[in-house]
């Protein structure tokens, strides 16, 4: 019984760590999306804003600075999609598609150039990252059997960005479903006719979302550089990126729904992990390579079969010319 | 390709072009035939522009979406013929090097036809070969400084094709208006 509560405890706060960038990624592209903005850029701003951090960290030995780096380089990136996207009226997509080379071969190129470590960064000190931190009275219920490891083991001991991950799908609900702004970016998404003919900037609005959506990307990669890990590594994203926008698509645009699809997503990944190297009865050591696609499989078995449809924004990918 | 037209007498150096080409090529005249000279075609392009018209005038949305996705996965199969059977001659890991992504910025790039996604793709065999060249003749100038090149070329290319514009009409605005001065001069 200690066992199995252990274990449990174990994938789910693994799962937990994993899902962080997901539901920061999905909750980024939420904001682009909803406003009519087609990103799947995400992926490569994840990356920069990953090797930003990384490097500022390892200059300034700073977590908080390379916070601020990493969602600076991040909102550039953005920036420049939202220009080419809303002002230049260019192929969302490929704007997308361009970003995310863009950041694959600059973010080696730079780090080179600095580190001349093959695109790594130095691994980086406990004071630059963000660490671990217990939850006041993790330690006192340590021996309470079930809810002590419950809580000492899954609730507490993440770091921040994790809490503030978690923190952010309740407040972007909020923000999308209950404010003004909220309200005329749904609208925005769906509709800008209907926007522009109220008087209002269908392309501030939509710079406004981008730029959201860069600052919490800004955030997912520096989780990924100097919380998860410590240091940034080539390619480090590995396709984060393109799975939070899956798991976007999966809760059908809606910040409960994704975070529940990149929770399963963090959960497969961590039973896959785990069950690596284990003999299952029957059929023997499972290959570790049909555990690596098992969350891809099952994306597509649910997807396919019991998610049903998904409409996406009715607006999203379409430039908005004003009529004359 | 050069084995190919060895006996015709035509010789080449010896290139990773093989008879892929053709079939590419003959592809790209099939999904033109196909998408805007078949009853199948102008189906398949009502249903994209307004499902719901399609509906009204007797198209069935989802056998149509079916039916497509069917092609498009077995032209997409295709890369395979050409990466393993062409060059490589065996099963490589990631042999696929991010083609897909690269064939979705192609597909827009060239307006999505076969004219404009022939040119797209030649722009990026060009970029990629041209950089892989570079990278050999210069070692100071890694594989990942190309690929910076090529995220600016798609970006400047694909997503900013209006930015000169401005410039241009400012440019051409004045050639005109000094036009008829030269011409009674």
């Amino acid at each position: 019984m200690e066992d199995v509560v252990a274990i449990v405890v174990l994938i789910l706060s693994a799962t937990l760590r994993v899902a962080t960038p997901l539901i920061l990624g999905a909750l980024a592209g939420l904001f682009s999306e909803r406003s009519g903005i087609v990103d799947i850029g995400l992926e490569g701003k994840m990356l920069a804003s990953a090797f930003a951090a990384a490097t500022v960290a390892a200059l300034c030995n700073s977590a908080w600075i390379a916070l601020a780096a990493g969602i600076a380089v991040a909102g550039a990136f953005a920036l420049v999609h939202a220009y080419a996207c809303i002002t230049q009226r260019g192929n969302q997509v490929v704007s997308g598609l361009a970003l995310n080379m863009l950041a694959a071969g600059l973010t080696v190129v730079l780090g080179n150039a600095r580190f001349h470590r093959g695109g790594q960064t130095p691994s980086l000190p406990a004071e630059a990252r963000f660490m671990p931190m217990d939850l006041p009275g993790a330690a006192a219920v340590h021996d309470v059997p079930v809810l002590g490891p419950l809580y000492d083991g899954l609730i507490s001991g993440h770091n921040l960005i994790v809490y503030a991950a978690l923190g952010a799908v309740p407040l972007t609900h909020w923000i999308v479903g209950r404010t003004r702004f909220g309200l005329r970016l749904r609208a925005v998404g769906e509709n800008p006719q209907a926007i522009d003919t109220a008087g209002i900037s269908v392309a501030w609005l939509r710079y406004r979302a981008v730029l959201l959506c860069g600052l919490l990307t800004g955030i997912a990669g520096t989780y990924l550089a100097i919380a998860q890990n410590a240091g940034f590594s080539r390619d480090m994203t590995a396709g984060q990126g393109y799975i939070a926008l899956a798991a976007l698509i999966f809760g059908k645009w809606r910040p409960y729904g994704a975070l529940g699809a990149c929770l399963m997503f963090g959960l497969l990944d961590s039973i896959a992990i785990r069950l690596q190297g284990v003999h299952v009865v029957g059929v023997g050591e499972v290959p570790v390579q049909l555990i690596q696609a098992l969350p891809y499989l099952l994306t597509v078995i649910l997807l396919a079969g019991f998610i049903g449809k998904a409409i996406a924004p009715k607006a999203a990918g379409i430039p908005y010319i004003k009529e004359r | 390709m050069h084995e190919v037209l060895a006996p015709l007498g035509v010789k080449l150096t010896a290139t990773p072009l093989n008879l892929s080409v053709v079939l590419a090529a003959a592809l790209c005249v099939f999904v033109w035939l196909l998408v805007w000279h078949t009853p199948f075609g102008f189906e398949l392009r009502t249903t994209g522009h307004s499902a719901t018209a399609a509906v009204y005038a007797g198209v069935r949305p989802r056998r149509i979406i079916v039916i497509a996705m069917c092609l498009s996965g077995a032209i997409a199969g295709c890369v395979g013929l050409n990466e393993i059977m062409g060059v490589h001659h065996r099963l490589l890991l990631n042999f696929t090097a991010g083609y897909g992504f690269t064939g979705i910025a192609v597909a827009l790039m060239g307006r999505n036809h076969p004219v404009g996604i022939v040119l797209a793709s030649l722009l990026f065999g060009i970029l990629s070969q041209g950089g892989t060249e570079l990278a050999f003749a210069m070692p100071a100038i890694t594989r990942d400084m190309i690929v910076v090149i090529q995220g600016l070329v798609i970006l400047f290319s694909g997503a900013l094709p209006q930015l000169s514009r401005p410039g241009f009409e400012w440019l051409f605005a004045q050639l005109s208006r000094r036009a008829p001065a030269l011409r009674s001069a």
